[in-house]
């Protein structure tokens, strides 16, 4: 596979990750629903502004949901993921944000435009759109006034307003069950990640879920009140954990059900794609495509592993010189066999 | 241990990264058994590359010997071949340039008449 198909692959599979997701969300896809990982909307939204610029469809019809479900997203826990996008795609989603405050009348998402605005890059208009081939697809007709107000050029946008509404039943979309019932705060992300853990202490499931820590241990105490959650204490800590069986029970969790850390995938798989886009001739001569590799392997391979996600690297340490390029290439084919449900190319841990 | 034909791949690879990083050219002049190596006059393996001198040209036409004080590009690029080739720290080294100082105080320079 070369550097460019190698590239196509990567976009290709993560559109289809996002098309999946969002179908099991709600928008109309004629693709397979997300049935294995626990969808974490935030997370998805930053991705969709990423790579959703390569597929207008998807693009806009995200905008429709966020008009339709966006009561259900976290803006506090939006701002926190943004740390691991790098501040990426800022603009985007500012346009989004101020797009649905005016144009849908959605005032939630005043505060993710205010948020923005203090972010906002100030670089040259550019065009939100592009094919596969990175090449800027133009504008037919009249550009759309909020978007170039965060400096990016699009068509008008034109929103059919057909979706369908969240399936709770799915497991997949257990983060909105459990936001439904609990309220859209911190609890219901806490209650949904110990359903998943063997107990871990309120730093490590803040930074796992993307909440202030303050908060965290505050909310778990309080849970802990209650008698649903248990504290178990330690020489070097303490640990929270829930009875699995019976909250499983209540919630109708599928057992066969992931939780990974979302924002971790796609913040890797984005900051490879973004290398390989934003300097191919980098990757032109052989060698130095392994050595580029090399280099984002080191921020990529230790954000894959801390996501939950697991495929074996041991082999690329052996690999040396241009060697490293196809071993490389065959690792994040397996992370994306394995996100998109393909059991073929799954390593045992 | 690098043998000619990883010598010969690992120099290329340096080579790259400068011109990659739009740095160089720089003539380095090797001595050793890494040296002997690439002219096959040895087979044996060689545990590093020992650079003796940096070799200039002066306007003059003159070629100089100067003691070789590597740039930091050519340092960095050594670095992530280092890396990319799972090479030891000192694969290559400026160890036998003090051979140019000839031991003067100057330590500069020695002219070169091939």
């Amino acid at each position: 596979m070369s550097v460019k198909e190698f590239r196509e692959y990567l976009l290709d599979s993560m559109l289809n990750i996002l098309w999946k997701q969002w179908a099991a969300l709600g928008i109309y896809s004629n693709v397979e629903q997300e049935d294995k990982y626990l969808i974490d909307p935030e997370s998805l939204l930053y991705a969709t502004c990423s790579f959703g610029r390569f597929d207008q469809r998807l693009f806009d019809e995200v905008i429709i949901w966020l008009g339709e479900n966006g009561s259900l997203l976290n803006i506090d826990r939006l701002k926190n993921v943004l740390v691991f996008f790098n501040g990426l795609e800022i603009n985007t989603l500012g346009a989004i944000a101020e797009y649905l405050v005016q144009k849908e009348k959605k005032k939630k998402w005043d505060r993710v435009v205010l948020f923005c605005e203090r972010k906002k890059k100030e670089d040259e208009t550019q065009d939100l759109f592009m094919t596969k081939d990175l090449i800027p697809i133009p504008i037919v007709g009249k550009s759309e006034e909020i978007f170039l107000r965060w400096g990016l050029r699009r068509n008008e946008v034109n929103l059919r307003h057909i979706i369908r509404e969240i399936d709770f039943e799915n497991p997949c979309n257990l983060l909105f069950k459990m936001r439904s019932f609990f309220g859209i705060n911190a609890r219901a992300d806490i209650c949904a990640f110990l359903l998943f853990s063997e107990g871990e202490n309120s730093l490590q499931i803040s930074k796992k879920i993307h909440f202030n820590q303050r908060n965290v241990y505050h909310v778990l105490n309080e849970l802990c009140r209650s008698g649903l959650v248990e504290k178990k204490y330690f020489e070097k800590g303490s640990l929270y954990t829930l009875d699995h069986s019976n909250w499983s029970d209540f919630f109708k969790i599928d057992k066969s059900l992931s939780y990974i850390i979302w924002a971790k995938v796609f913040s890797a798989l984005y900051y490879l794609f973004e290398q390989m886009f934003q300097q191919p001739e980098k990757f032109e001569d052989s060698y130095l495509a392994s050595s580029e590799f090399r280099e984002i392997s080191e921020i990529f391979i230790p954000e894959i592993k801390s996501s939950g996600v697991k495929v074996l690297s041991k082999h690329l340490e052996r690999a040396t010189g241009e060697l490293f390029t196809p071993q490389f290439v065959d690792y994040v084919e397996k992370i994306l066999h394995q996100l998109l449900g393909k059991t073929n190319k799954i390593q045992a841990i | 241990m690098l043998d000619k034909a990883t010598i010969e791949n690992v120099l290329t690879a340096l080579g790259k990264q400068i011109e990659f990083m739009k740095k160089g050219p720089i003539n380095i002049i090797v001595c050793g058994g890494a040296a002997l190596n690439v002219l096959g006059q040895i087979r044996r393996t060689t545990k590093d590359i020992d650079i003796v001198g940096i070799l200039k040209k002066e306007e003059s036409g003159k070629l100089k010997i100067q003691e070789a004080v590597l740039p930091r590009w050519f340092v960095d690029a050594a670095e992530r071949v280092k890396r990319d080739f799972n090479l030891p720290d000192t694969w290559i080294n400026v160890g036998p340039t003090s051979i140019v100082c000839r031991g003067t105080r100057a330590c500069s320079t020695m002219e070169y008449d091939p």
